[in-house]
């Protein structure tokens, strides 16, 4: 019974971070000139089940949105930006959550920053061209600002589903 | 320590993250506009090789084709000591959309093509200039 209840709600979690994925897609390219690089609003799914679940479950969901996102509406460029942030996003938070210096909060702005910061590497080497690491300055301040948004969300989000996950 | 405790320190080190994050950020944002250079010339790379490299100061247009058929291009303006997307095939129109450059270090990019425009200011660049 615990299990099926897992893994409806990972079927719940992984849809919701589909539908971030595309409606992220549907949005203008907001402060950036470098195509392709995104805010990483279904981090927010990520953070969450970082949280409630653990590294393991969050690092699945990930994994499954980004082929999904490939398989419906991407490119392979768009999936080396996305693989590059997303997996140091989630290294750096599960690190951070560990050494539990920062809340939920802030353990969602460092991924917002690395996510970022993933994908200028990658389109700095894919480019050839260190200028697009400039880039990054003003992602900090928009990943910032969006992982505080994101931070937010997902602890009010755990605070509710925590308890409903376990009864 | 009580749970509350840690509750606040945690909020603290939040603040203290976000402030020094800000902080950074617009140090760098600030200094690279106090320090920005008028532009040279530009370099026109295709997938990471240089495909022509061109003076700000002479106005003109370059249409460059991403394939062997001349169906994808890009037209390039450059007008005004600034360079800028015209016209482009590609289905996203971002480097289209993006406003013209004109400092030292600036990018616009096309992802479908490979396509990167990037200014630069020394003049010593212009050598080999078509
Ligand atoms: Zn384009």
């Amino acid at each position: 019974m615990k299990n099926t209840k897992k893994i409806t709600f990972f079927a719940l979690f992984c849809t919701l971070a589909m539908m971030l994925s595309y409606l992220e897609a549907l949005l203008p390219p907001l402060f950036t000139a470098v195509p392709g690089i995104k805010m990483g609003l279904p981090n927010l799914v990520i953070v969450s089940v970082l949280y409630l679940y653990g590294v393991k479950a969050a690092a699945s969901v990930s994994l499954l949105r980004l082929v999904l996102s490939f398989l419906l509406f991407g490119n392979a460029v768009t999936a080396a930006y996305s693989l590059a942030g997303a997996a140091l996003s989630l290294l750096v938070m599960a690190l951070v959550k560990k050494l539990s210096v920062f809340s939920t909060v802030g353990v969602s702005i460092t991924g917002a920053v690395t996510h970022n910061l993933g994908q200028i590497v990658v389109a700095v080497f894919l480019f050839d061209s260190l200028s697009i690491g400039y880039y990054m300055l003003v992602l900090t301040l928009t990943g910032t600002l969006a992982g505080c948004v994101i931070g937010i969300a997902a602890a009010l989000l755990h605070k509710r589903l925590a308890k409903l996950l376990r009864s | 320590m009580t749970a509350s405790d840690t509750k606040k320190r945690l909020w603290r080190n939040d603040l203290v993250l976000i402030f020094v994050l800000l902080f950074v950020a617009a140090l760098g944002i600030l200094l690279a506009f106090l320090f920005r250079q008028e532009g040279a010339y530009c370099t026109l790379t295709q997938n990471g090789k240089e495909i022509g490299r061109y003076s700000l100061s002479v106005d003109r247009e370059i249409t460059v084709y991403a394939d062997a058929q001349k169906t994808a291009y890009n037209t390039v303006r450059i007008k005004d000591g600034g360079v800028s997307v015209l016209a482009a095939s590609c289905p996203d129109k971002i480097c289209q959309n993006s406003r013209a450059i004109r400092y030292h270090g600036e990018t616009v990019v096309c992802l479908p093509h490979g396509l990167v425009i990037t200014v630069y200011s020394d003049e010593d660049g212009l050598d080999i200039v078509v």
